[in-house]
């Protein structure tokens, strides 16, 4: 019912043409469309087939990966990821314990400390002046030979 | 021969994918070439956008997801392909008519048909003043006789909307008769 429906649909909207412009010139006027050069067709699919395989070689090759590849592929870049931030961590890691380790002790020195600390650098100031006096008095009175005349003048 | 879609499964699952479009090409290069010669009217022109049609499909093919048909899928890329076309001729014929002082008609009438007879010449001028799409909507209708649904899908547009270009095509062939 609805094949025949169609069926004359199209006659009816067929005739309107045939109104127009006769059957005939109608189908010669398509038979003229329908022309093809002489083994057009036998050789256009290997043209085409050249023209695509020229195109992708220009272009990087993409492959194709199953599911399980896909996962095994995401979990390397994943882990890699990891590493890298878990190693750069670690190496920035001891400078900011070390400041803060420092903060804390300085806060917590004591006064008798600090003043401990600064007797026994005294003396070992001390020690670095004289060495470095005996040196300068050997440089300077270098005649005599002695050391005395120069700390008692110094005195 | 195998179906179509048995030839897009195995192309899909990149299974003797060259010959397996070569089947599809064999199959329907010669309604391609057609649809689009009616449309360009030369053979050089065809054979470039026939060209481009089966380049784009070889493309997207791997994304072809069977809902609709495969030639009303193949169709509709070649008349995209062929209205892209016509739209750049255009552009360059206007580009160049200041220059030489011609125009697109006489540059698109240098078709390769025949000699014909004055009624097959007003047939051929009335057909060429179409806009495209009624062009194309009349091809389809009157020399494929494919239905309003197929027509739609292919032109991208609604049953109603294909139906009316159809008569507006045919309105405007009178207009065109009257006239001359």
């Amino acid at each position: 019912m609805e094949q025949n429906h169609l069926h004359n649909e199209l006659e009816n909207d067929q005739k309107l043409a045939e109104q127009l412009f006769s059957k005939e010139s109608l189908s010669q006027f398509n038979e003229g469309k329908m022309e093809a050069p002489h083994f057009y067709f036998e050789n256009f699919s290997a043209r085409v087939l050249n023209k695509i395989e020229k195109a992708n070689q220009g272009k990087a090759k993409i492959f194709t990966l199953s599911r399980f590849s896909r996962y095994a592929v995401a979990a390397t870049l994943l882990l890699a990821v990891a590493t890298t931030f878990i190693i750069t961590n670690k190496s920035l890691q001891p400078e900011i314990t070390d400041t803060k380790v420092a903060d804390i002790n300085i806060q917590e020195i004591s006064n008798e400390e600090i003043e401990a600390y600064v007797n026994d650098n005294e003396s070992i100031a001390e020690v670095d002046w004289q060495s470095e006096l005996s040196k300068y008095s050997n440089h300077v009175d270098p005649v005599n030979g002695s050391n005395d005349t120069i700390e008692t003048n110094l005195e | 021969m195998s179906s179509d879609s048995e030839l897009i499964i195995q192309f899909q699952q990149h299974i003797n994918r060259e010959q397996v479009f070569t089947q599809l090409m064999q199959k329907h290069q010669a309604k391609v070439y057609h649809q689009i010669k009616r449309m360009v009217l030369n053979h050089d022109d065809a054979d470039d956008v026939a060209q481009i049609v089966w380049i784009k499909i070889w493309d997207k093919l791997d994304g072809f997801k069977m809902e609709s048909e495969f030639t009303t899928w193949l169709f509709r890329i070649a008349y995209n392909e062929t209205l892209n076309f016509i739209t750049k001729e255009k552009r360059k014929a206007t580009s160049s008519f200041d220059q030489d002082n011609g125009d697109y008609e006489t540059h698109s009438s240098q078709t390769d048909a025949p000699k014909s007879t004055e009624i097959q010449i007003q047939l051929e001028q009335g057909i060429k003043q179409l806009p495209e799409k009624q062009r194309f909507v009349f091809m389809l209708r009157y020399f494929d006789e494919l239905n309003y649904e197929k027509i739609a899908s292919i032109t991208g547009t609604t049953v109603g909307g294909a139906k009316a270009n159809y008569h507006q095509a045919i309105k405007k062939l009178e207009q065109f008769i009257k006239g001359h």
